[in-house]
């Protein structure tokens, strides 16, 4: 290893976290500052200000040279004034890449300078657990990924700033902190192809999305009555976790306007679509009269091609039967994958009902997949009663896991 | 994109008969197809033919990085199971190799999985690992470790 040019050493040494890399200068006089040329610094700091030092010699060598990666976890109180210093440092230095995390339950400390806003050459972005400051003017225009998560801000403005005024993201990752000061999220860009969101539990805040070129869209929330999506691109994939919607009475009216309207919305979206686009629905079905609303939900989504269902808390074993009188169009014309996940303890009739509405009629299924944990004594029973059910498309695969 | 054939030849003399597309996945070759457009035979000196064949089996791999999810992760796992194949002599051949052939993900890749290798080891371990020779007088090294002691707090114990 030894043989290799200092610049292919350096390429794998800007792969270690800092204190890696400086270990290596023990090895043989060659290595010795070998370290030195790498221009990532990369701290995990149970003590900060352990290599508070070290940082500042850090810079020196680089005095005159990018820097190309600023990397830190950190984990105690001290790190407050050297993070605003050290972020306004890198910013001068051509930084490509930051990404800092605070290991703190609560985004509490570590005020974002000034400067980060307005750094010409970043394209990677990364912020935990820290808490951004009020700013009139923000230009990143280089930044194409934007991962914030449980950041709080002092002024609801700045997130959607950092959207709209980086002209060319394409990936935005957003893990809500529930105090974050955020009412409403409006995720606007003629550019991001991925939007990731977690922590959407609040019910009190909006989320806007308009985004044209979206490919991947995932959500997870527990209320999509907030969400409003305005433009979701011709081939967008929507993978929707809404797993929280189980709290919900399927016999509550008002929710079930509420998701009748989201999938209206989205098959508003759809409407526009080319017809190779998928839509990955994850719905919790929490009984059975839900799948009757399942199915009317269906006939909003004309071009759906995969479904995802899981069943959960299904307490009341009404024996409501499936009625409904006229088959989705997508069963007829777009669906092919259609998934039943299973997560608590019990039987296994809703299932077996809901796999057999699927096979007896979807016209182009190509793959039905079952999944639980808990039926190892019932697998055979299932396998049989699957095989009996008259399958609508010949070449329907059905997959126990 | 054409689907010229292009024939690349290593330093002992085995030739690799690829798409034009894969060539160009080799930033060398791409510069070469870009000055003059008739080649249609490259000598590469730099690299023998055993791992050349390896550089153009990533690079067929790669061909077209299509963006959606599924096909990120299905790569990234192609990824990591082709770089259990090679030992560190290999894993040092590739790196020199994807360096002189420009082939950027497969160099990000290689240094990835070398730097791993390295975070596991004492310095003792890369030393006997990678055949680093120690040339620090005792003295030397112990000012070595001083210089930087934060780096070095832990007791040096090889990590199970």
């Amino acid at each position: 290893i030894s043989q290799l040019p200092d610049h292919l050493i350096c390429q794998i040494l800007s792969h270690l976290p800092t204190k890696e890399a400086v270990r290596t200068s023990i090895l043989s006089t060659r290595w010795r500052n070998l370290w030195q040329l790498v221009p990532v610094l990369d701290l995990n700091g149970r003590e900060f200000r352990l290599f508070v030092s070290f940082v500042g010699r850090f810079f020196d060598i680089h005095k005159d040279s990018c820097i190309q990666k600023l990397c830190l976890r950190i984990s105690d109180q001290a790190g407050k004034s050297y993070l605003t210093s050290w972020i306004d440092l890198v910013t001068r230095r051509r930084i490509q890449h930051i990404d800092i995390s605070h290991v703190f339950y609560r985004p509490e400390f570590g005020d974002i300078p000034l400067s980060l806003y307005t750094c010409d050459t970043l394209v990677h972005l990364r912020l935990s657990l820290l808490t951004m400051v009020n700013v009139e003017f923000v230009s990143l225009p280089c930044l194409k990924i934007l991962h914030l998560e449980f950041v709080k801000y002092t002024n609801e403005t700045t997130l959607d700033k950092l959207i709209s005024c980086s002209p060319v993201l394409e990936d935005l990752t957003i893990a809500k902190y529930s105090e974050d000061n955020a009412n409403v999220l409006q995720v606007r860009s003629q550019t991001l192809k991925r939007v990731d969101i977690h922590g959407w539990f609040d019910r009190h805040t909006r989320l806007v999305i308009d985004t044209p070129l979206l490919q991947f869209l995932m959500i997870q929330t527990h209320s999509i009555k907030n969400i409003d999506f305005i433009n979701l691109g011709f081939t967008a994939k929507v993978d929707m976790d809404a797993n929280w919607l189980t709290t919900l009475d399927p016999n509550d009216l008002s929710n079930r306007s509420m998701m009748r309207d989201f999938f209206t919305s989205i098959s508003r979206v759809k409407s526009l679509v080319i017809s190779y686009a998928t839509i990955k629905v994850y719905i919790a079905v929490c009984s059975i009269s839900n799948l009757e609303m399942l199915l009317n939900l269906l006939k909003s989504c004309p071009k759906l091609e995969s479904l995802s269902l899981k069943l959960f808390n299904y307490k009341k074993k009404k024996k409501a039967e499936v009625m409904s009188s006229t088959v989705p169009p997508c069963l007829v014309s777009s669906l092919k994958f259609v998934k039943l996940e299973s997560h608590e303890l019990f039987g296994c009739g809703t299932e077996l009902k809901v796999a057999r509405y699927f096979l007896e009629n979807s016209t182009i299924l190509e793959k039905l997949t079952l999944r639980n944990d808990y039926w190892e004594e019932n697998v055979n029973h299932i396998r049989q009663t699957l095989h009996a059910i008259p399958r609508c498309s010949s070449t329907c695969e059905v997959v126990l896991l | 994109m054409s689907s010229n054939k292009i024939v690349l030849t290593s330093s002992d003399g085995e030739s690799f008969e690829v798409e034009e597309v894969v060539a160009r996945k080799l930033q060398i070759v791409g510069h070469m197809l870009e000055d003059d457009c008739v080649i249609n035979e490259i000598p590469l000196q730099n690299v023998t033919g055993d791992i050349l064949s390896m550089v153009i089996e990533y690079c067929k791999t790669h061909v077209d990085e299509e963006e959606s999810e599924e096909a990120q992760t299905k790569l990234k796992t192609w990824d990591e199971e082709f770089m259990k194949k090679f030992d560190i002599k290999t894993l040092l051949q590739i790196i020199l190799a994807a360096n002189y052939l420009n082939v950027k993900g497969l160099l990000d890749l290689v240094s990835q999985t070398i730097a791993d290798t390295i975070k596991d080891y004492t310095p003792e371990q890369i030393r006997e690992v990678f055949g680093v020779e120690n040339d620090y007088t005792e003295e030397e090294e112990a000012e070595v470790r001083k210089e930087n002691a934060w780096a070095f707090d832990e007791a040096d114990t090889p990590k199970p």
